[in-house]
């Protein structure tokens, strides 16, 4: 199955699985980790990875318009991580925690 | 005028009636309800009136107006419309429906004075003539079945029209379930008329219908069997008679109006209606002539030992219904209608006297409390004297010739026989019997009641309906001479109401040759019976007012046995209703409570615990809906590249 | 080994350590720190992949301004307790890992299948794509140029609310109350 010329050669598949791994990363630290600071990284990471498919696609099609959509990922990006983190500081006023088990009011 | 448009005003008057006053049915002003139902009633009196006279003029008693308003009922070969008829035989209900209905309206004007709910009881009574009017002018079994059961809603509702009072509603409840149980013998009917000839319309049944059968299996006297077990039911017969003397509970008006005139009389108008289908089942013929004859009889001695003035003339209604299901058995259909008809002017007077007598009696009912009310009471007594004379076929009025044909014919007919002839003769005998008791009890002699009460005539609207109603049961008779008779009168009048509804009858084949001799002496023989009962009864009451009591002491266990209407009603409540109750009772408990509701709760309790751990999942834990949705996500893609292939 | 094959190799291992080191760090500000060296990764696949100017702006905005608040914040918020995390055994946990798996393996074959080996192929010659700032702007101004007034009307609502937000009672700022 393992065919080595596979790896000798980067194409287009290496860079989609390398984007997906990352996605995959960013996406377990949502789910699993506790701290709500390492939630927002985890998914600044995802958004990285999209970046990153989206540079590729854009270099394997030769049309940049895939660099102008990185362009305005980045600074929404950016403008969520601040406001998300400003939110995080006002709740930590309340709450005295940044472990998102003690933020379940929204229950059933 | 149109004849569609007076049909439709004679039908849909009482309806517009019962709508006003229903819609108002709070009001307490006797005075607007009263004169609007009365209205109402009215013009649908006039309309029948322009209708028939229409009818005589154009075409007369072959013809018939025949107005159809919508097609009803159509599937596959069955067609049923909403056609109305007036012809000869209905045109002599509608008149007499109408006629008497608008008197009783009138009448009840006065009598509901101090009711709190008048405007109730005069909807039910439109609506009431609205459904009699559907039940006699329908040209289908359909239609007059629409009217049978809406007559029977509004007895119910008219018998327990004081529901406060638990008997009374109790006796409404009877009435209804009573006459259900012969409209379940009408439907029967009905069905295998349908099954067998594929149509309701009378004028179609009337040409269909086949030669008589023999035996009791045909279609034709299964389903005429069928519809006569539902003409018990509503003509108050043996064994459904049960319902109407516990019907007296009701206002005195609607006695007289429903279960003395007009409701009760259906059953026999129904059988009327489709004589040649009755023709074709001489079995059927037989069985009804019987247990209208034993009716007849069985009735008039339960009336000898009534107190109620009410139930008195209940018991007699009864007996006098099985008068007109014996001429029907015999064939004399025309006989049964003249008596219906001139039963409906004297039994109504009777009861709106009756009901003269209560109201100036302050509600007494007990004939025993009464007595020598004659000098208060004139015109109520002089009335009720009238309609005692015509009841108990004291020539010229109208009673003896009604009484007479139908005896004659129960003599005379192929179909009849001699011991129907002599039933109905001791059942006369004890009607003049009963009668002048009621008469010497309630308005001879002395008077038994005390200085508390004051006993005066009503108001105008309750005297003239009396006058009316007296006036034609003197005449009434007289459009029915019989041929025997009319020859020996000056002009030779001829019987007009045999003349008028001979097209739609079919009659048996009269032996040939002059029976004047045996019809003169047979005659005679009741009307000389007739006048000793009520000699005897004069004697009994008034002359040695002791000797009731003593004869009732001597005869000891009968006379109980016939004071409690011989148990009748015990009867069916031990062998039929309580064994039905108890019966209803086990499968309520077994059926209904222990294994219906328990798979319901069963069903119910599942779904509870399900959506309880359901909700489990929606705990607020952002991880735990971001694995949701990326499970979620994850399927889908799975099942769109597998799928997609 | 040609080199370019080398560079991904390494930058891609870079990336993945990084990012596991993101997810699986004790502390926070390991977590953040981690993260700088997988931003800074990126940027380096984007450099090969010929969009310089993507990659600066990577380093300068992710790297430069994003990691940096994530640090002040680590900070402000004064975390002294060491977690640990990845002890969990629960089903839960296991379906949390094995999801994303999952999901790379069905999005890699699935890509496998349809993507067109000629397409890549080809592009794998021309490694000489390179897109020069002036072509991008060019391209963002003219065909997106909507998009970048948007944009800008973002970050002016941003800038404005985060300052509303630090300024509400018991906000970060520290003076004359």
């Amino acid at each position: 199955m393992l065919d080595l010329n596979e790896f000798m050669h980067i194409g287009i598949h290496h860079y989609i699985a390398l984007s997906l791994i990352l996605f995959a990363v960013g996406m377990m630290g949502v789910m699993i980790r506790t701290n709500v600071l390492i939630i927002l990284m985890s998914i600044e990471l995802m958004l990285n990875a999209v970046n990153l498919s989206f540079v590729t696609f854009s270099h394997y099609n030769k049309n940049f318009d895939g660099q102008i959509i990185v362009f305005f990922v980045m600074t929404i990006a950016a403008a969520e991580a601040a406001v998300g983190l400003a939110l995080v500081v006002l709740i930590f006023k309340h709450v005295k925690t940044l472990n998102v088990r003690f933020f379940e009011k929204l229950r059933g | 005028m149109n004849t569609t448009f007076l049909v439709a005003l004679l039908l849909l008057a009482p309806l517009m009636g019962f709508l006003f006053n229903g819609i108002r049915f709070r009001s307490t002003s006797y005075k607007l309800a009263g004169t609007i139902a009365t209205l109402a009633s009215a013009t649908s009196f006039l309309s029948a009136l322009l209708l028939v006279g229409t009818l005589i003029r154009s075409e007369g008693p072959s013809g018939s107006i025949q107005v159809t308003f919508f097609e009803w009922i159509r599937l596959g070969s069955v067609q049923v419309s909403a056609r109305f008829v007036i012809d000869a035989l209905s045109s002599v209900m509608v008149l007499v429906v109408t006629g008497i209905g608008s008197l009783i309206h009138l009448f009840s004007i006065g009598y509901m004075s101090h009711d709190p709910r008048p405007s109730k009881y005069f909807a039910y009574l439109n609506f009431f003539l609205f459904n009699m009017l559907l039940l006699i002018l329908g040209s289908n079994l359909l239609i007059m079945f629409i009217g049978w059961e809406g007559v029977g809603l509004c007895s119910y509702l008219l018998i327990g029209f004081w529901f406060t009072d638990r008997e009374k509603a109790a006796a409404g409840m009877k009435a209804f379930v009573t006459n259900r149980i012969g409209d379940a013998g009408f439907l029967l009917g009905m069905f295998f008329l349908l099954f067998t000839f594929g149509t309701l319309e009378f004028s179609e049944l009337g040409m269909l219908a086949p030669t008589p059968e023999m035996g009791w299996l045909g279609p034709v006297t299964l389903a005429t069997l069928f519809l006569f077990v539902g003409a018990t039911g509503k003509s108050a017969q043996i064994p459904l008679y049960v319902w109407l003397p516990d019907a007296m509970a009701g206002p005195t008006p609607v006695s007289a109006l429903i279960h003395a005139a007009t409701m009760v009389t259906a059953g026999v108008y129904m059988i009327v209606r489709l004589n040649p289908l009755f023709m074709a089942a001489p079995n059927t013929m037989l069985v009804i002539a019987t247990i209208g004859g034993a009716t007849a009889f069985f009735a008039a001695t339960i009336g000898l030992t009534q107190w109620d003035i009410k139930k008195v003339l209940a018991y007699s209604t009864v007996s006098q219904l099985g008068y007109m299901f014996l001429a029907a058995g015999v064939g004399a259909f025309g006989a049964a209608i003249f008596h219906l008809m001139t039963h409906a002017f004297f039994k109504a007077l009777l009861f709106l006297g009756s009901g003269s007598v209560i109201h100036a009696m302050s509600d007494e009912q007990d004939i025993r409390k009464m007595g020598g009310l004659r000098p208060h009471l004139p015109i109520t007594h002089t009335t009720f004297f009238l309609g005692w004379l015509a009841i108990i076929g004291i020539p010229p009025l109208a009673g003896f010739f009604s009484k007479d044909e139908i005896l004659w014919m129960a003599f005379h007919s192929p179909r009849g026989h001699w011991t129907l002839w002599m039933v109905g003769v001791l059942g006369a005998a004890l009607t003049a019997f009963y009668m002048t008791r009621l008469m010497a009890l309630t308005f001879w002699g002395k008077s038994r009641f005390g200085h508390d009460h004051h006993p005066h005539e009503g108001p105008w609207t309750m005297a003239l309906p009396l006058i009316v109603l007296a006036f034609f049961s003197v005449v009434a008779g007289w459009i029915g001479i019989p041929h025997v008779l009319g020859k020996m009168l000056p002009g030779h009048p001829a019987n007009l109401l045999e003349e008028w509804l001979k097209p739609l009858l079919t009659l048996p084949l009269l032996a040939e040759g002059d029976h004047t001799v045996i019809e003169m002496s047979l005659m005679s023989i009741s009307v000389c019976v007739a006048g000793l009962s009520a000699f005897l009864a004069y004697y009994f009451y008034i002359v040695k007012p002791d000797l009731p009591a003593k004869i009732a002491a001597s005869l000891g266990g009968l006379y109980t046995l016939v004071l409690n209407k011989y148990r009748v009603d015990e009867f069916y409540q031990s062998k039929l209703i309580s064994p039905l109750v108890e019966a209803s009772k086990g499968l309520w408990v077994y059926v209904d409570v222990e294994f219906i509701d328990r798979i319901s709760y069963w069903i119910t309790d599942l779904f509870r615990e399900v959506g309880k751990e359901l909700r489990e999942i929606q705990n607020g834990n952002i991880q735990n809906y971001i694995m949701y949705i990326s499970i979620g996500i994850v399927s889908v893609m799975i099942v769109v590249l597998t799928l997609g292939r | 080994m040609e080199s370019s094959v080398l560079l991904f190799y390494v930058l891609a291992a870079l990336i993945l350590i990084s990012a596991v080191g993101v997810i699986s760090a004790a502390n926070a500000i390991y977590s953040a720190l981690c993260l700088v060296t997988t931003m800074f990764g990126v940027a380096g696949v984007f450099l090969n992949l010929g969009a310089p100017f993507i990659g600066a702006v990577q380093v300068i905005v992710y790297a430069g301004a994003v990691v940096v608040l994530f640090v002040m914040i680590v900070m402000l918020l004064d975390l002294k307790k060491k977690e640990r995390p990845l002890q969990s055994r629960s089903v839960s946990s296991g379906i949390k890992v094995a999801i994303p798996a999952l999901l790379v393996g069905i999005v890699v074959a699935a890509a496998q299948m349809s993507i067109d080996f000629a397409t890549q192929e080809g592009a794998a010659q021309s490694g000489g794509f390179l897109v020069s700032t002036k072509e991008l702007a060019q391209l963002l101004l003219s065909k997106y140029l909507f998009a970048f007034e948007a944009i800008s009307l973002l970050i002016l609502v941003v800038i404005v609310g985060a300052i509303s937000l630090a300024r509400s009672p018991g906000g970060t700022h520290v003076g004359p109350q």
